[in-house]
């Protein structure tokens, strides 16, 4: 017994700093193991809350924890970001997200509500350490201890990553690459106004931006830090707002090139349908319906709504205009979201242009179109790239690109099977 | 309501769930809970109909046989899905296709419980998405089975093993399915091992698949290099000569189909074949 117990022993040592540990600690965990059955993570993690208290604990960084299971020692962490994800089926909320440590960033689910925002700096004791899929995971829980430290403690513990930031922030600080800049003129009561508007990206994420003070000193390409932003909602996604107050200076940070910014950042369904709102981002999954509405449609050539006959609700009768779009829902296991697919991109993915079912049209009914387009696109995988934007039945891409999903599929079935060799 | 995500499952895992979760409210979504925690509403199926039979007396209904290298499907659609009904009655099998539907249980006594599928969406589709379907779902199985060994090596039960797996960084919904399996199915380490043994199974018929289609079409070359006098191969010929060699109508005629769409192979007459 004591053979098998060594390896774990040892865990606990390291954990609590210490170079001996006393029968007692041992009996305890040959206890909780032998006689009451309990699973030896488990009761490593018991022992070591029971028996860490009191000691000078040492800041760790994650390398020197514990491996596989076990209860890392006190470390210092920066929040990048965190969502609220409320369960379904029980009562329980917990969050997870994603933090900075010692450079490295790592993913951390936490049962309680600790007040952690992005840009916090906290010092957490007793999280638990685990690998999930290959990576290193955090999960903190009501036995942990999280102090919020003073923002001075750690670099730039100012500064949010642009996936951290959430419509209605306040005092807001960023580093980023301006991707896009440009004036446009808008017409406020006061008469037409300049504004610039544009997007910034960081390698986290990319954010759209207005800003009501001239930038015209700005360039695509330029690296800012902007101090004192503020964030609201434009078109159901976050919009980092630049007014009199924000401070906008050149920085020398380390940045990704404007080209290895450019790509969207790719993520499953279901961190995309958790978000409020987000810009620019890459889902792949299958078609599992096509919606009503899909096809051929007719629009008013007025205000662009789709309408049934030649009947508009605003514009009374009018001369329909034809347009084609696919409203599909996407899944991929994760959850699902609805994508809207403009008449170039549906004509990419079914095949056939607006012309093409124009002249369909002339014979066979418009809903047969639309039996057509499931009959060939149920199923079908797709990887789309857009702006989602959650409103109450859930969340919508309306897509800017589609790719095609990778054909050769064989060098994945090998790394499946060789991953679970017995 | 939120659109309930769609499972991805094998034939044979699936016809063997007999727990059902029904929704409290009256329009509450319904759940089929599989022996590895997989906790259904809709599910979403890519395989190959092998029987369409229209099995209503007073009204249609349409039974189709939807066969995954594990087992086969039993799918629906009846009166209040016309869209569907009117493409089972015109599809001709065997056939690959993709269906999104309801889970249900049929239980007509104590000792039989019967699983099915009520199509919402189906679609005709290919071995190809057939092939990402039986990897998408041997890598959701598989993580559903880790799941449930966690499981069962913690020896807790409801809230407590909830929360265990959830600490354990398991996703919700797999955690909620495996908290609720656990109770009801007699489920060991043998039985997993069983299932995982499937699930590989499954997968590697992809790769299979893959050098059967490569050695049909080296058969193929070489029947039409060698039958071909100047004046081209007859089709009808060439399906008697590949039967000869092993090789049946369908897998002969999806390969011409490649050829030809590789510009390899035409048609120069009605059913002449000639290698380019």
């Amino acid at each position: 017994m004591k053979e098998e117990l060594a390896p774990h022993i040892e865990d606990i040592k390291r954990a609590l700093s210490r170079d001996k540990v006393g029968d007692d600690v041992i009996e305890h965990l040959r206890s909780l193991v032998f006689d009451y059955g309990v699973p030896i993570s488990e009761a490593k993690r018991s022992v070591i809350r029971m028996y860490g208290g009191g000691d000078s604990s040492s800041e760790t960084s994650l390398s020197e924890h514990v491996s596989g299971d076990g209860v890392a020692g006190e470390i210092v962490a920066r929040v990048i970001r965190i969502s609220e994800k409320p369960s379904e089926e029980s009562e329980r909320t917990f969050f997870s997200g994603l933090m900075s440590l010692r450079g490295k960033e790592v993913f951390f689910t936490s049962l309680c509500d600790f007040g952690l925002a992005p840009g916090a700096v906290v010092r957490i004791k007793g999280a638990v350490e685990r690998e999930l899929h290959g990576r290193p995971e955090l999960i903190l829980d009501e036995q942990c201890e999280v102090v919020m430290l003073d923002a001075d403690v750690a670099d730039h513990s100012d500064i949010s990553p642009l996936s951290g930031v959430r419509i209605s922030d306040a005092n807001v600080s960023v580093v980023c690459r301006v991707l896009e800049t440009g004036p446009k003129t808008i017409s406020t009561r006061e008469g037409n106004k300049i504004i610039f508007t544009g997007v910034l990206a960081d390698g986290t994420g990319k954010l759209p931006f207005t800003s009501w003070v001239d930038l015209s000193h700005v360039s695509e390409g330029d690296v800012l830090r902007l101090e004192n932003a503020y964030v609201r909602s434009w078109k159901g996604m976050p919009n980092l707002n630049i007014g009199e107050h924000t401070t906008v200076a050149e920085s020398d940070a380390e940045m990704p090139s404007a080209s290895e910014l450019e790509p969207p950042i790719e993520m499953r369904i279901s961190e995309a349908t958790s978000r409020v709102g987000l810009f620019d981002v890459l889902v792949e999954g299958d078609i599992v319906s096509i919606k009503s509405g899909s096809g051929l449609i007719m629009r008013c050539p007025k205000c662009n709504r789709v309408v049934q006959a030649n009947e508009c609700i605003t514009h009374g009768v009018i001369e329909p205009v034809a347009d084609m779009r696919i409203k599909a829902a996407v899944d991929d296991g994760t959850d699902v979201l609805t994508v809207i697919l403009d008449r170039e991109l549906a004509a990419q993915l079914y095949d056939h242009s607006l012309s093409d079912l124009m002249d369909v049209a002339a014979q066979i009914p418009l809903d047969k179109i639309e039996d057509d387009l499931r009959m060939h696109l149920t199923g079908v995988p797709l990887r789309v790239r857009g702006n989602v934007s959650r409103a109450k039945h859930g969340s919508m891409m309306v897509a800017e690109e589609i790719y095609p999903v990778d054909e050769d599929i064989s060098a994945q079935v090998d790394r499946f099977l060789e991953d679970r060799k017995v | 309501m939120r659109r309930q995500v769609s499972w991805r499952v094998f034939a044979h895992e699936f016809n063997r769930a007999n727990l059902q979760q029904s929704g409290d409210e009256p329009r509450a979504p319904s759940f089929v809970i599989t022996p590895t925690g997989a906790k259904c509403n809709r599910l979403f199926v890519i395989g190959v109909a092998t029987e369409v039979e229209n099995i209503g007396v007073d009204t249609d209904l349409w039974r189709a046989r939807i066969a995954d290298p594990t087992g086969v499907f039993t799918t629906y659609a009846g009166q209040y899905q016309p869209e569907v009904s009117i493409m089972l009655s015109k599809m001709e099998v065997p056939q690959f296709v993709a269906l999104t539907g309801k889970a249900r249980l049929y239980e007509p006594d104590d000792t039989s419980t019967y699983a099915s599928m009520r199509i919402e969406d189906i679609g005709i589709s290919s071995s190809f998405a057939r092939d990402k379907w039986i990897l998408n779902t041997g890598i959701r199985s598989m993580e559903r089975v880790s799941a449930m060994r966690l499981a069962i090596g913690s020896s807790l039960k409801g809230w407590k093993l909830m929360n265990h797996l959830l600490d354990k960084g398991v996703d919700e919904n797999i955690a909620d399915g495996v908290t609720r399996a656990i109770d009801h199915y007699p489920i060991g380490s043998d039985v997993l091992n069983d299932i995982k043994h499937i699930v590989l199974g499954a997968v590697r018929s992809i790769v299979r698949d893959e050098l059967q289609h490569e050695k049909s079409r080296n058969i193929v070359l070489e029947l039409m290099q060698s039958m071909d006098e100047g004046g081209g191969v007859e089709y009808d010929a060439l399906i008697e000569a590949s039967k000869e060699g092993g090789l049946g109508e369908v897998m002969l005629e999806e390969v011409v189909q490649d050829l030809m769409r590789e510009g390899r192979c035409s048609e120069p007459k009605i059913g002449i074949l000639k290698l380019v």
